[in-house]
């Protein structure tokens, strides 16, 4: 993020759950002065913990990804216009991961501890 | 507005030197404007709508609230007709699908950041958010709604803020600053923590700035900032001053 550096990761790192914390690093970074980055990423912020603690619905997912263009596309500055890079990326190459959290309420990497489906 | 552009005709042919003139397209109209003016300000000389919050015409432009983003062909970004600098030759698209599913979207944002209850708001009929809602086509939000605890501070004789109203366009710190001279408001905190404070932070009513004027109250877009003795629904907006802030701060400021 930002610095050009490299993170490695092995598959004990749930990806979902690095987007998060990427997302919790721009929203408590952003200056507030534009709408999209301000209000987005808090949103942003909110479907991910969401996501991790299994409560998401395919409609988070597809509001997510909705948040994702419009912060991107709309912000002031280069922090929100590269805020929903590390969900874009994520979504791209690990979706299966998110599915798992929301469909099968799993968490492959075995990291966030998700809520018994309550059916 | 004919007057207007007639004026800065016999200006360049008088001073060549002192204004140029640039000649470009909005929605496909020719339009020209001095190049010391904003796209915004070109299209609303020509009658062309571009929704706004933040700007007010007199005060500067931040370029905060994203809604007035246009796009330009040829050019992948969008850019805020509000700090735009005219540009010879560019053509300037304000209405396309895309476009309006940003600002709708931003406009959602906005109402699920705070608590934007029309119905129990004192500018409930007279609102620039509503208003730009319900021109935007917003119908519903489907984000979930925040509501976070926030405060409401009436310890000034006259007037009122209401925290879960501001939309943060920092119009009121503007009007303040740059036309009063007071700067009495500002802004403190971070992100989604954001807030508008009087002076450092304290009551309004204890502020030793702020000098009872009321600009803020009737720049304030929202029914964040109100007078006192006004019922839901019973207050109107005195805006005749704002006409004067141009000609007061010299044109194209």
């Amino acid at each position: 993020m930002g610095s050009g550096g490299m993170i490695v990761m092995d598959e004990t790192s749930c990806m979902v759950d690095v987007a998060k914390y990427f997302m919790d690093f721009c929203k408590s970074e952003s200056c507030g002065k534009c709408i999209p980055c301000r209000v987005g990423t808090a949103q942003m912020h909110d479907i991910l913990t969401k996501i991790t603690n299994g409560t998401a619905t395919m409609n988070d997912l597809a509001t997510l990804e909705e948040l994702c263009d419009v912060v991107q596309n709309t912000s002031l500055c280069g922090l929100g216009q590269t805020a929903p890079n590390s969900i874009l990326s994520t979504l791209r190459y690990f979706r299966d991961e998110y599915l798992a959290h929301i469909q099968r309420r799993t968490c492959p990497a075995g990291v966030c501890k998700l809520q018994e489906p309550s059916t | 507005m004919s007057g207007r552009s007639l004026q800065a005709t016999g200006a360049v042919n008088l001073m060549a030197t002192a204004v140029h003139v640039k000649t470009f397209k909005i929605d496909g109209i020719d339009v020209s404007g001095r190049e010391d003016e904003t796209i915004l300000q070109v299209a609303q000389e020509n009658g062309v709508f571009i929704p706004t919050l933040c700007q007010v015409n007199g005060l500067s432009s931040v370029g905060a609230c994203r809604l007035c983003l246009v796009e330009i062909k040829g050019r992948p970004k969008l850019f805020p007709a509000c700090t735009l600098p005219t540009e010879e030759g560019i053509e300037v698209v304000t209405q396309s699908e895309r476009l309006s599913k940003y600002r709708r979207m931003i406009l959602e944002l906005l109402f699920s950041e705070r608590n934007h209850i029309c119905a129990v708001c004192v500018s409930n009929g007279h609102c620039d958010l509503q208003d730009l809602a319900q021109k935007l086509g917003m119908t519903h939000v489907r984000f979930p709604y925040r509501h976070p605890l926030m405060s409401v501070d009436a310890s000034h004789k006259q007037f009122i803020i209401d925290h879960n109203r501001c939309i943060l366009c920092t119009r009121c710190v503007r009007v303040c600053d740059e036309i009063e001279g007071a700067h009495t408001w500002d802004v403190m905190g971070r992100g989604i923590d954001n807030r508008v404070i009087v002076d450092l932070d304290q009551p309004w009513g204890t502020s030793e700035t702020c000098t009872n004027c009321g600009k803020c109250v009737q720049v304030c877009p929202t029914g964040a900032l109100f007078e006192k003795g006004n019922a839901v629904g019973e207050m109107n907006k005195r805006r005749q001053f704002l006409s004067y802030l141009t000609v007061m701060r010299g044109a194209g400021t």
